[in-house]
């Protein structure tokens, strides 16, 4: 499924950096406007998000039974 | 008839409905839950923008109609979510949910075409009380406490809010529920009120934690109303508050992340839900026209897939029994429809081309961007892109594939199916052609002018979009297929939210007031009761002897007795007063003294 995936992203890219005359929300020079930001931001935001849950996960999770013996 | 029905608000539509529901039963009942929203949506689309209808309360005009565009286009979400739940809910019999669901759904519209605070509050009560149903009716443990939760934070945030608005009457001597553009004390608290039911931080946590222990048929309700008439309050009057578009950033990674970490498929949904609001509620914060369009149109849309990913997991608890993502997997040779329509509501959450939320989530970025919030609209991309990791990867992942647990589900009752279908079709119709939307939204013709709205547009022409769309959410996809191996198998487990607070806080609170209240009532005991009351009895009971002893000693040294004498006669004198057995001559003699003294005096 990975390598699929892998295939079908390069294949995007390479019709947006080819085909595309992109231009960024912000200033001309803004990253956004780099062919493939969008898939790197993508693989940026989900490494991030993993980190930021590993990370939550680490401090703040408990056994399924942690308020069990709470009366309210 | 027809006139009637475009005169009275829609509010008391499903009033009446509820009433009839509560006195009929079977069929008739049902077909009674799914007539009246029906009714209303007819009776919102046909009602002409001058309609009012006014109830005096004390001096004040309650205008509870105001059928403008903004009232319309959530009244008509609204009917038609209530339509498809109680499609959906047709499977089984269940009189008071049922008869309580549209009394919330009636009140929840109420609180949409309400044109004065007065009768925004009461409405807003009424969905309080009536919601708390959904979740009790459930009739388990944790289901109980649950909503115990619930209401008290419900309760606490009424009460924000009716602060907020009894100030508001008090200084502008108005009870007009319009824009509230300066931040007086009094817009604070109406804000705080509704930032509570928008289950914005840090007020969010008894959203995931009351809705997941609703029932089946309650948690499809819940999801759709009290948060999104809590939006539309936002949206009339804090459009342009810049403090939302923080708090919105905020909600949608805490979403995701908090999403991503539960095991619990409707837990998971209710995390999602917090994610989507943020998105929303940054809309609102940005306060443009395009911004506004797409908070409302992201709400439609988001109404419509939320449902049908609440009705999936439903259908996934009713048919299996388990609702963790633990105990289940590899379900998709069993339920083939219902693994496609979760992957629909999990592209659409994730805004997925040719899905609902392709059409509406976009709108709210590029109004960012237009604003020049850099910041703001980085986050957000981040969120949107992390989204397809909970809902269209995990939950789907665990549910349908993965790890077969050999679980042997039940047949799907057909009105699940139908209902989920319905919705399920109106996501993928949206997505593939927005227009019809588009023009229903305030701001619309603004919309249509800047935004594509048709599928050759969107997908063909000006294919931009699309391209880097897809991009972003393959591209966290291949992570997520990347990290899976690693991950293998998630703990079964929780993770503590911001309700820690008052269910572990408010024990210890409990337990410390307990303690501190105990000791210092032990400590007043000691000294009020044993001593001071115990020193005064002993005054009591003491007093007469030592004063008479103190008049006779006089007498009884001059009549010459001795010391040892002088002592047996106090102690015969104490016992003889003690036991009240004076001489009775002695007794009348003092008595006449005393008598004589009150003369005198």
């Amino acid at each position: 499924m990975a390598k699929i995936l892998g295939i079908i992203l390069i294949i995007l890219i390479t019709i947006e950096a080819i085909f595309l005359d992109r231009h960024s929300y912000f200033s001309e020079y803004s990253i956004d406007a780099i062919p493939g930001f969008y898939a790197l931001l993508g693989a940026g935001a989900a490494l991030l998000c993993l980190l930021l849950s590993k990370l939550i996960g680490k401090l703040l999770t408990k056994k399924e039974t942690y308020y069990d013996e709470s009366t309210f | 008839m027809m006139n009637l029905l475009s005169s009275i608000p829609p509010a008391f539509i499903f009033f009446i409905g509820g009433i009839l529901a509560i006195a009929t039963r079977g069929v008739v009942q049902r077909s009674i839950c799914i007539l009246i929203p029906l009714i209303s949506l007819y009776a919102i689309t046909t009602i002409p923008e001058t309609a009012q209808f006014w109830v005096p309360l004390m001096g004040f005009k309650l205008q509870m109609l105001r059928p403008d565009i903004w009232a319309k286009i959530f009244g008509g979400i609204f009917s038609t979510a209530a339509a498809l739940a109680f499609i959906y809910g047709a499977y089984q019999n269940k009189k008071l949910e049922y008869a309580s669901a549209l009394f919330y759904i009636g009140s929840a519209l109420g609180v949409i075409f309400a044109a004065d605070l007065i009768s925004l509050y009461i409405y807003w009560e009424i969905m309080a009380i009536t919601s708390v149903m959904l979740i009790l009716a459930r009739k388990t443990e944790a289901s109980r406490k649950a909503a115990m939760r619930y209401i008290i934070v419900h309760v606490f945030g009424g009460l924000v809010l009716l602060a907020g608005i009894m100030l508001q009457i008090a200084t502008t001597f108005s009870i007009g529920f319009n824009s509230l553009a300066t931040p007086t004390p009094a817009a604070w608290l109406i804000l705080v009120g509704v930032l509570i039911n928008v289950a914005a931080l840090p007020f969010s946590s008894w959203l995931p934690d009351a809705y997941p222990e609703a029932t089946l048929f309650g948690g499809i309700v819940l999801s759709t109303f009290t948060t999104k008439t809590a939006l539309f309050v936002l949206i009339r009057s804090f459009a342009g508050w810049d403090i939302l578009i923080i708090l919105g950033v905020i909600m949608a990674i805490y979403g995701i992340v908090y999403a991503f970490l539960e095991n619990d498929i409707r837990r998971i949904l209710a995390y999602s839900l917090i994610n989507q609001l943020g998105f929303k509620v940054a809309a609102v914060g940005v306060g443009t026209q395009l911004a506004l369009a797409g908070a409302t149109a992201h709400a439609v849309c988001g109404i419509l897939y939320n449902i049908l990913l609440w009705m999936g997991a439903g259908a996934i608890i009713h048919r299996t029994g388990k609702q963790k993502l633990t105990d289940l997997g590899g379900l998709y040779k069993a339920m083939p429809l219902l693994t496609g329509f979760m992957i629909i509501g999990g592209l659409a959450i994730a805004s997925f081309p040719l899905t609902s939320g392709f059409i509406s989530k976009p709108l709210i970025l590029k109004a960012l961007a237009q604003k020049q919030l850099f910041w703001p609209w980085i986050l957000l991309e981040i969120a949107s892109a992390a989204a397809v990791f909970h809902a269209a990867l995990k939950l789907p992942y665990f549910t349908f594939f993965g790890d077969k647990k050999g679980i042997k589900p039940k047949s799907e009752p057909r009105a699940m199916t139908i209902a989920m279908g319905i919705t399920a079709l109106i996501t993928l119709g949206l997505g593939v052609a927005p227009k019809a939307l588009y023009k229903l939204l305030p701001y619309g013709d603004y919309l249509l002018q800047k935004i594509p709205s048709s599928f050759s547009a969107i997908y063909i022409t000006k294919f931009e979009k699309v391209l880097t769309q897809t991009q972003l959410l393959l591209a966290a996809a291949l992570i997520f297929f990347l990290v899976i191996p690693l991950i293998k198998h998630f703990h079964k487990s929780i993770t503590l939210d911001i309700d820690w607070i008052y269910r572990v806080g408010g024990k210890a609170f409990y337990s410390s007031n307990k303690a501190i209240l105990t000791t210092l009532g032990e400590i007043l005991h000691q000294a009020i009761v044993i001593n001071i009351i115990g020193a005064l009895s002993k005054f009591a009971k003491n007093s007469p002897a030592r004063i008479l002893t103190a008049i006779l000693s006089p007498f009884w040294q001059t009549a010459g007795l001795s010391n040892e004498q002088l002592k047996i006669s106090k102690k015969r004198l104490e016992v003889a007063l003690q036991n009240n057995t004076l001489p009775v001559g002695l007794v009348a003699i003092l008595s006449l003294i005393f008598i004589g003294f009150l003369f005198i005096f």
